[in-house]
């Protein structure tokens, strides 16, 4: 078994909105609702009561203990909980909570649909951002609390490679100065002598790029070459962990399949461990070891590769399973596609309970209530659902 | 250098023609023509005005001595400006008047351009409370009406030597423009600042200052330049206003801005002795021009995106253009024969 090389214990991450839950007019509609409900049942004791003085002396029973009808008594429920959130913050919930474990020299894959969260994550475990709550451990070490000038010797282990390469290389400087500044800046060359210039073109030899091109701007390269800019940058610090925030969906198809198979050699021959963000399960399928599925800021399954794609247990996974395009017709025609229906809910007044509920096909009502547990169904296979491995 | 243009810099390894930086962007620049034009201009104008300070100081030339029998020539061989109204030689008056407004542009335009860049990048990269400390000190500068300022401290410090009235001035000046620049690099920092290249030199682990000085002022080096030319010039022309306000250095040391004052106290001197105020008023002119098209061929040569077109490019197109008039001609020549 190989080494824990990073791992999260409930990682939340919260951005403040600045902005308080108004839920005046709903709570309005409740206790109307409430106080046509109580005129069919109860008799008025006093006719001349205005209907908000008269809720409020009804809530007032309820609140004291005292028990009406249970139609009025859901209502009145309802009520209290509303009014128990009414007021507060309000925050966008990108992440809520989040388990992962990563081993040293494996691929974790992270799926999920646009703003669910996973780039927040690959930004949070390299600290780029301070989560709101939860632990990282890296190599051992807790550097949740780390400072930045702790984390320093650290910054040289843990990389990251951005989605967009137009924005992410700094178009004032040649591309030896942006591989190279890292490596100056910790101190392991003391300054551009030839034995610097010399490792940086190795560096960019190894990422695919000629080293003539060493005193070019960025802007003189291709996308695909610009990637690869980003990689040697993340490279020249020989760190052991890398985030790949989407790293190849800017690219074309033949771009992408370069640069995949260069992170998989770069893989056998540093024995790098990447955590691979991306919306696109095919590239995942091919280069991660296990996967994580995501659904508005949570984990909801989380298995080796063989085991999701074969046997999915959550129904979001089923889901975004079905909706990959089949090559071949036979298979295409047999395939039952399951189309959820509905918008993704806002992550900032979320569902309750099990936050899929609102397009599960499957949902009961036990997931309007209770947030189903992260846990292990089979060895190695976490799923988030009450009815995990059910048929849809 | 300039052999090498953008069809031989090549794209295979053999014609990779390695430059640094520094040697592009002197490249750059030297195919700018109009900026090589403003570079020379600027570059005589400022030695005439320095070779003759330094001469004026060492021989001695006294600026207040008058000889009434010379007053009001016109230019000729020997006063090559002609005379003023006290019979001094304007020609030595009007280039000693530069070193004045020379001192005032370099450096209030040095103290704006550290000031206000400083500020800014502060302000834009900190953001929250530091930023908006800075911004409403930005706009409290703002709002002090410069003349009136000028003339408080001009007439508190009425009676101190020309040397320190000239430092006072300057220090107004620069303590003064820096707010425009401020707010400039702030808005551009604000907006590099959510890119991705800064997210990377933290991922990175660069230091603060680093990410400052190497990667945002770089970035905003286009838009300080240009600035900082409009500073200058505006500076010079500041100096002169206040000279022609008789708020700056006093007689006998001459500037521009006081020589043309000078000239415009009557109406008699303005029409019949246009020489007088035609020469300062030019070399100001042309000195002012000289900056501005400076500016402009900098900030297209910091650009690392810009494009360039060299001489030997110029010179092929004219020629084709030629060529092309050439065959037209010939065209319409051989079409009327054949008409005929």
């Amino acid at each position: 078994m190989p080494n824990v090389l990073l791992e999260t214990k409930g990682i939340k991450q919260y951005f403040p909105t600045g902005k308080k839950r108004n839920e005046k007019k709903n709570l309005k509609k409740i206790s109307l609702r409430a106080i046509k409900i109580f005129n069919n049942e109860y008799t008025h004791t006093n006719l001349k009561l205005k209907e908000k003085e008269l809720f409020n002396d009804i809530y007032k029973q309820f609140k004291e203990g005292k028990r009406f009808s249970d139609e009025l008594n859901t209502v009145l429920t309802e009520y209290e909980a509303l009014s128990n959130v009414h007021g507060d913050k309000l925050y966008v919930r990108a992440n809520d909570g989040i388990d992962i474990t990563i081993y040293e020299g494996e691929t974790v894959g992270l799926v999920g649909e646009s703003g669910c969260g996973k780039s927040t994550l690959g930004r949070t475990i390299l600290k780029l951002d301070e989560p709101t709550e939860g632990e990282i451990f890296f190599n051992g070490e807790n550097i949740t609390n780390y400072s930045n000038n702790k984390m320093m010797p650290l910054r040289r282990e843990m990389q990251i490679i951005f989605q967009d390469p137009y924005s992410s290389l700094n178009p004032r400087m040649t591309v030896g100065e942006i591989i190279g500044e890292a490596l100056l800046e910790h101190g392991i060359f003391k300054n551009r002598n030839d034995d610097f210039e010399n490792y940086v073109k190795e560096i960019m030899k190894t990422c695919g790029l000629d080293d003539y091109m060493i005193y070019r701007y960025p802007h003189e390269f291709s996308g695909g070459q610009r990637q690869r800019i980003g990689i040697a940058r993340a490279l020249a610090l020989k760190p052991k962990f890398i985030v790949c925030d989407e790293a190849v969906s800017a690219l074309d198809v033949s771009i992408q399949s370069q640069i995949i198979n260069l992170l998989k050699d770069l893989q056998n021959e540093f024995s790098l461990a990447y955590l691979f963000i991306s919306h696109d399960l095919s590239v995942v399928k091919h280069i991660s070891d296990r996967i994580g599925v995501m659904y508005l800021g949570d984990m909801v399954e989380f298995t080796d590769k063989h085991s999701l794609y074969e046997n999915p247990q959550h129904p979001y996974t089923k889901a975004l399973l079905s909706a990959i395009p089949e090559t071949d017709l036979e298979k295409a025609r047999s395939k039952k596609k399951i189309i959820l229906e509905g918008d993704i809910p806002s992550n900032i007044i979320v569902p309750t309970g099990c936050k899929f509920h609102t397009r599960c096909p499957i949902a009961k009502d036990i997931c309007k209530r209770q947030v189903p547990q992260f846990r292990e169904v089979e060895k190695g296979h976490s799923v988030a659902c009450h009815f995990s491995g059910e048929e849809i | 250098m300039s052999e090498i243009t953008e069809q031989n810099k090549g794209f295979s390894k053999k014609d990779e023609v390695i430059l640094s930086p520094t040697q592009q962007t002197i490249i750059k620049f030297k195919n700018n023509r109009l900026a090589m034009v403003g570079l020379w201009l600027f570059l005589i104008i400022v030695t005439v005005v320095v070779v003759t300070h330094f001469y004026t100081k060492f021989t001695g030339y006294d600026f207040s001595a008058t000889d009434t029998s010379i007053k009001n020539l016109p230019p000729s061989w020997e006063h090559p400006f002609g005379t003023d109204k006290y019979g001094r030689n304007t020609v030595v008056r009007v280039l000693e008047g530069g070193w004045i407004s020379l001192q005032v542009g370099f450096l209030s335009t040095i103290m704006a351009v550290f000031i206000g860049v400083t500020m800014g990048s502060i302000a834009g990269y900190f953001g929250g409370k530091i930023d908006s400390i800075i911004m409403r000190i930005v706009e409290v500068i703002y709002s002090f009406p410069f003349l009136a300022l000028a003339f408080t401290i001009s007439a508190i410090f009425r009676d101190k030597p020309a040397e320190f009235r000239l430092f006072i001035i300057i220090a107004i000046l620069g303590l003064i423009r820096w707010t425009g620049l401020a707010r400039i690099v702030r808005g551009q920092i604000l907006s590099l600042k959510e890119q991705d290249f800064i997210l990377a030199t933290k991922a990175l682990g660069i230091k603060k200052r680093n990410q400052i000085m190497r990667h945002l002022i770089p970035n905003v080096l286009a838009m300080v330049i240009v600035s900082g030319t409009l500073t200058f010039a505006s500076a010079i022309l500041g100096e002169a206003f206040l000279s022609f306000l008789n708020l700056s250095v006093t007689e006998p040391i001459p500037t521009w801005g006081a020589l043309l004052s000078k000239a415009a106290q009557n109406s008699t001197s303005l029409r019949n002795f246009w020489w007088v105020w035609v020469f300062p008023g030019t070399m100001l002119f042309m000195f002012i021009m000289s900056i501005n098209l400076i500016g402009e061929g900098l900030r297209d040569a910091v650009d690392p995106k810009s494009e360039i077109i060299t001489k030997e490019q110029r010179k092929a197109a004219k020629e084709r253009r030629k060529a092309q008039k050439k065959a037209n001609r010939e065209e319409k020549i051989f079409s009327k024969r054949g008409g005929m």
